[in-house]
């Protein structure tokens, strides 16, 4: 018979009902969820909205998890859905295939202008900047990111790959290795 | 890992900084307004013969009867009587909630002696709102009780003098995010003809004039607060604002001076709303019509 621990049964699977579970769970992953929507809509007020939206699905979905050791791709996945949902709806929150804003090479002396990697990252267009996030903010593996960008392997292995090159070249004055 | 990856996620881990407090309350809200117990899946089987259900009640109610009962229509009947020549009534209203779906559509029609106008006005005004019940359901027979919803659709009388008329559809959509936006419809009752932004201006160049003074106050509101942002001199962010189209929203104020007016996401992130600029009558005064220098005296 299964015993409630935190939420969860002792086979990993979450106890549906459990309000407090799942709210201890969301916030846990509340700064993921939020760099991730973020990354997509790049305002604070859509990144908002959009994890609302996110936690109301989840809540409403919670026994299409089935381990809570998935709980954060889970989660994330359906940002990244809502998200992207949301950018097709309101196509003028954010165009997806913007033109990465890199610096001219009239500020590569200037110490001043150097950007910071956040900035760097937020000069990205997409998929890349999404990409970067859950690999570098988040820590989350190629496997996983392709889980919640809803692709494969290797278009992340090359979407990353193709990302380090443009933070390469951005962040060349700090980085000489 | 690599040199490279090592640096990143070593700078990441230093710049890395708590989301941001709004966010956070937004969240907190979200988790607060969650109910207790999670509600059964089973209703997503049942839910498009109950959205049917609903419906057909609905629209008996509020569409059969207001059509065939001349009480029911009269005690629908909004009386904003709003001068000798036009006056505007509720005909028909649409509600739906089930507790993840809502809708709530007043839909307007104007009375009038000028029967050419006002007709085009309610038709388009009829087909609009079809269109979006119409969508409405649809999404609901999709979505059942997946996810949230709401559609409300209401109208005011900006304007009713005895030369000009101006009628202001609102339309609320949530669904992950809420769109807001805006039709209004104008009659120049000395000339008994439907009026458009183009058609005040003698000049088609009137655009220029307009961005530029709505680009001069929208720098100076975001001088002014470090909160308030539009899509003007940006790069990738949003689309930039450069033009107003003939048929763009308008009204006149009570001061006579003309407002221009933008649905959300238009010019601006979610945060903005809706926002509106006034443009001073000295700013317009010579590429004016004649006839539209004093609307509103």
């Amino acid at each position: 018979m299964d015993h409630k621990t935190n939420g969860f049964t002792d086979r990993g699977e979450m106890i549906l009902t459990d309000k407090d579970a799942f709210c201890e769970h969301i916030r846990l992953c509340e700064n993921a969820m939020y760099s991730l929507a973020f990354s997509i809509v790049r305002n604070d007020s859509d990144a908002g909205e959009i994890i609302s939206e996110s936690i109301y699905r989840a809540y409403k979905n919670l026994d299409t998890l089935k381990n809570e050791k998935s709980f954060k791709p889970w989660i994330l996945r359906i940002v990244h859905n809502t998200a992207v949902e949301t950018i097709r709806k309101n196509s003028k929150i954010i165009p997806m295939g913007e033109t990465p804003d890199i610096p001219d090479d009239s500020s590569e002396n200037d110490i001043t202008a150097r950007l910071t990697v956040c900035e760097a990252v937020n000069c990205l267009k997409q998929p890349y900047r999404t990409v970067v996030v859950l690999f570098y903010y988040e820590n989350l593996s190629v496997s996983k990111i392709a889980q919640i960008t809803s692709t494969n392997i290797g278009t992340v292995k090359k979407q990353l790959s193709r990302a380090r090159k443009m933070l390469r070249e951005i962040l060349k004055e700090d980085f000489n290795g | 890992m690599n040199d490279f990856d090592k640096y990143i996620k070593s700078e990441v881990a230093k710049e890395q900084t708590d989301i941001p407090d709004s966010v956070k309350n937004r969240i907190e809200q979200t988790l607060v307004d969650l109910p207790e117990k999670k509600p059964v899946k089973k209703q997503i089987r049942i839910l498009p013969r109950i959205a049917a259900s609903a419906a057909c009640f609905v629209f008996i109610i509020l569409f059969l009867l207001p059509n065939v009962s001349v009480t029911y229509a009269q005690a629908l009947e909004q009386l904003p009587v709003i001068g000798d020549l036009v006056r505007v009534v509720t005909i028909r209203n649409y509600y739906y909630d089930d507790n993840h779906w809502k809708m709530d559509i007043n839909i307007p029609q104007i009375e009038s002696e000028d029967s050419k106008s006002v007709d085009y006005i309610n038709k388009n005004v009829s087909e609009l709102t079809t269109a979006l019940i119409n969508r409405f359901y649809e999404d609901l027979e999709i979505n059942g009780n997946k996810g949230y919803g709401s559609l409300n659709v209401d109208y005011e009388v900006v304007t009713n003098t005895d030369s000009w008329f101006t009628l202001k559809l609102t339309v609320c959509q949530t669904a992950a995010s809420s769109n807001t936006y805006f039709k209004f419809y104008h009659i120049d009752k000395n000339q008994g003809k439907i009026v458009e932004l183009g058609d005040l201006f003698n000049t088609d160049k009137f655009s220029d004039s307009l961005v530029a003074e709505i680009k001069k106050q929208m720098q100076e509101q975001m001088a002014n607060d470090e909160n308030i942002s539009y899509w003007i001199n940006t790069s990738g962010i949003g689309e930039e604002f450069a033009t107003v189209s003939a048929d763009h929203n308008f009204y006149w104020n009570e001061n006579g001076d003309l407002v221009i007016i933008f649905d959300k996401y238009e010019v601006g992130p979610g945060s903005m709303g809706t926002p509106e600029f006034v443009i001073d009558k000295g700013v317009i005064r010579d590429i004016l019509k004649s006839e539209f220098k004093d609307v509103i005296s």
